[in-house]
């Protein structure tokens, strides 16, 4: 099922706040204290969160959580001054990049241990579920998670309570789709999830409108009391993802050179713009929408760079009730 | 009117389950196998969701759920079961207020048997009291009378804090008042009063204490005994207010001595009154060995608490 294409520039615009936020950062990588993840490649996963959360529902992030709440909508100038350290940052100076949440948006507490969030959405379902509230959880993690114990528990679990849990699995790492890897015997993951007769597919997340689809129709299947789902979003990895702190200077390419022609084919970004001229949208629309989001992330950044230290009385407070 | 520790316990957890008919306890009982049965399971199957042998996805799930607004009540039996669940308990259940910002939390409660059981053995008889006192955000209650676990679940199923009951199987048999309406945990609480010296302590050393004052009474030492239910956070300005009258101070305690409860009262007493005289009374640096012989001679008895508190006064 195709999107309009108003909800196709919504979307876009979406992958654009991710990609534009995380390369501002990464321009500017010598403030932050700390490590920081960036999410590149995979904002087509995270516009269509974006284009599938209801306002009900809930969702469960990682480390690797900008995009999605970019994409989500959260106030790009509130995380820059969490991850800066600054006074407004939403966790108050306590979380950081690491633990960015929105509740607003459907997001109450980011985990960053790898399988963590997923395991606590299990519990949130199981809540949405006993009080009879509407809405499911989204719960995304990336494919080192499914080595753990806990993911394969929660699986389990959330199976056998049927549970209206979206496993998104964000595989990002893996060059090849259906092939052992040095860390993973199994050949699939989304196989490993259906053992556990959990519905699962694979969908290549750099084209957003296959993903858009493959997350629509899980959600729409929970939404109707099926059991939980599982995506496999295969993600183009991008070399900068690997590291702590990314190592690329920035996320904006120089085409002219050729030394990136393969990330300019895998970038999920550079696709949809493809199909979208090709389906007749103007050059200049994207590129006007590109801009102005690419405005708003620097001017967010220089508004928040320039705000005070959080004050030190945060670091002892919200311990206890 | 007087009960049993078991029968406290019971009536805290039909209390809660009446006054809050969303809570939901992920597993079926808090007494058994080693207590008698409380009857959970069989008045409320509606309470009770009984997950797999799956100790990370059910804990994680209980504090999942508790952030999304579904208090839960985990039923962990014996503590060391735990161990493969620790990370959602001291990682993110824990963090949830802090790292949120405040926008969330996670009311969760789990409920598990520390200490000696006797014949459990190295693995079945931890004291993980010592290991959560030192995650800050996680409220610890180890209540070690029936008024105490009274207060102990009222606190923990009303509080906005993850919180770990401490529990002990050899609790269940001894009696004490019981007053009609739930009973606050007020930390400290004197149990018995006395001029001689006085023995800190909780769970089921607070009974330990009180036979050993019984011993030392027959030889015409008065004791008094000081039950902190609440190891963290600990109300250390009580704790210190609590104990000022005493110049002779013995805290006892069934965790290991390194970083356990006791110790970290005593360095708070010893901090603030440095006159104050004071001994340690824990279990020895082994595991749990399984004959009740040898478990015999690492834990604190009451003749060995009564030694200690013998010394301390002639000393």
């Amino acid at each position: 099922m195709s999107v309009s294409p108003a909800v196709r520039l919504e979307r876009f615009a979406a992958m654009l706040r991710a990609r534009r936020f995380d390369e501002t950062l990464i321009e500017h990588a010598e403030m932050v204290v700390g490590v920081f993840h960036v999410s590149i490649g995979m904002e087509a996963t995270a516009a269509a969160l974006a284009l599938t959360r209801g306002s009900d529902d809930l969702v469960m992030l990682n480390h690797r959580n900008h995009g999605a709440l970019q994409a989500l909508g959260s106030d790009p100038e509130a995380m820059f001054r969490e991850i800066l350290g600054r006074d407004g940052g939403p966790q108050r100076g306590r979380g950081g990049s690491l633990h960015l949440c929105d509740p607003e948006h459907g997001v109450p507490y980011t985990s960053a241990m790898v399988a963590g969030g997923a395991a606590l959405a299990v519990g949130m379902a199981l809540a949405r579920k006993r009080l009879g509230h509407q809405g499911i959880v989204f719960a995304f993690f990336g494919d080192g998670a499914m080595n753990e114990g806990a993911m394969h528990e929660s699986l389990n679990l959330a199976s056998l309570w049927r549970v209206p849990v979206l496993f998104v699995c964000e595989s990002n790492t893996r060059e090849a789709a259906e092939r052992a890897t040095a860390t993973q015997a199994a050949r699939s993951l989304h196989a490993l999830a259906a053992v556990h007769q959990v519905a699962a597919t694979a969908v290549d997340a750099a084209d957003a409108g296959a993903i858009t689809a493959a997350m629509g129709e899980a959600a729409a299947e929970l939404r109707a009391g099926a059991g939980p789902r599982f995506l496999e979003a295969r993600t183009p990895p991008w070399s900068g993802n690997a590291a702590f702190i990314p190592q690329l200077t920035t996320g904006r390419l120089d085409l002219s050179s050729g030394e990136d022609d393969a990330w300019v084919q895998a970038d999920p970004i550079l696709r949809e713009m493809r199909a979208m001229t090709a389906d007749g949208i103007a050059t200049a629309e994207l590129l006007a929408i590109d801009r102005a989001i690419d405005e708003r992330m620097r001017e967010a950044f220089e508004r928040a760079a320039a705000a005070p230290l959080a004050p030190a009385t945060h670091a002892s407070e919200g311990v206890w009730a | 009117m007087i009960a049993t520790y078991h029968e406290a316990r019971t009536r805290a957890l039909e209390r809660a389950l009446a006054d809050d008919p969303e809570l939901l306890l992920l597993g079926g009982s808090l007494s058994l196998p080693f207590n008698p049965d409380d009857g959970l399971a069989a008045r409320h199957p509606e309470r009770i969701l009984l997950p797999p042998i799956s100790e990370f996805a059910t804990a994680a799930a209980a504090v999942g759920a508790s952030i999304a607004g579904l208090r839960t009540l985990v039923p962990v039996s014996t503590s060391s079961f735990l161990f493969y669940g620790f990370a959602p308990v001291v990682n993110e259940a824990a963090n949830v207020r802090y790292l949120s910002g405040g926008a969330s939390n996670a009311p969760v409660t789990f409920h598990m048997m520390c200490g000696s059981r006797r014949g459990g053995g190295a693995q079945h008889e931890h004291t993980l009291q010592a290991m959560f006192q030192n995650v800050p955000g996680l409220r610890v209650i180890a209540p070690g009378t029936p008024a105490s676990v009274d207060g102990a679940l009222h606190a923990a199923l009303t509080g906005e804090d993850p919180t770990i009951l401490i529990d002990h199987i050899l609790l269940a048999p001894f009696d004490g008042e019981l007053g009609e309406a739930p009973a606050a945990v007020t930390d400290p609480a004197l149990v018995r009063d006395g001029g001689d010296a006085m023995l800190v302590s909780y769970s089921l050393m607070l009974q330990h204490c009180l036979a050993a004052a019984q011993l030392l009474a027959e030889d015409g030492l008065e004791v008094a005994v000081l039950e902190v239910a609440t190891l963290a956070p600990l109300a250390v300005e009580e704790l210190i207010n609590a104990t000022a009258g005493h110049e002779r101070l013995v805290f006892v305690d069934e965790s290991r001595a390194a970083g356990s409860p006791a110790s970290h009262m005593l360095a708070q007493v010893a901090q603030a009154r440095p006159q104050t005289h004071t001994r340690l009374v824990c279990t020895l640096d082994a595991p749990a060995p399984f004959a009740t012989h040898l478990l015999d001679e690492i834990l604190p008895t009451p003749a060995r608490i009564a030694a200690a508190t013998r010394a301390l006064i002639a000393a």
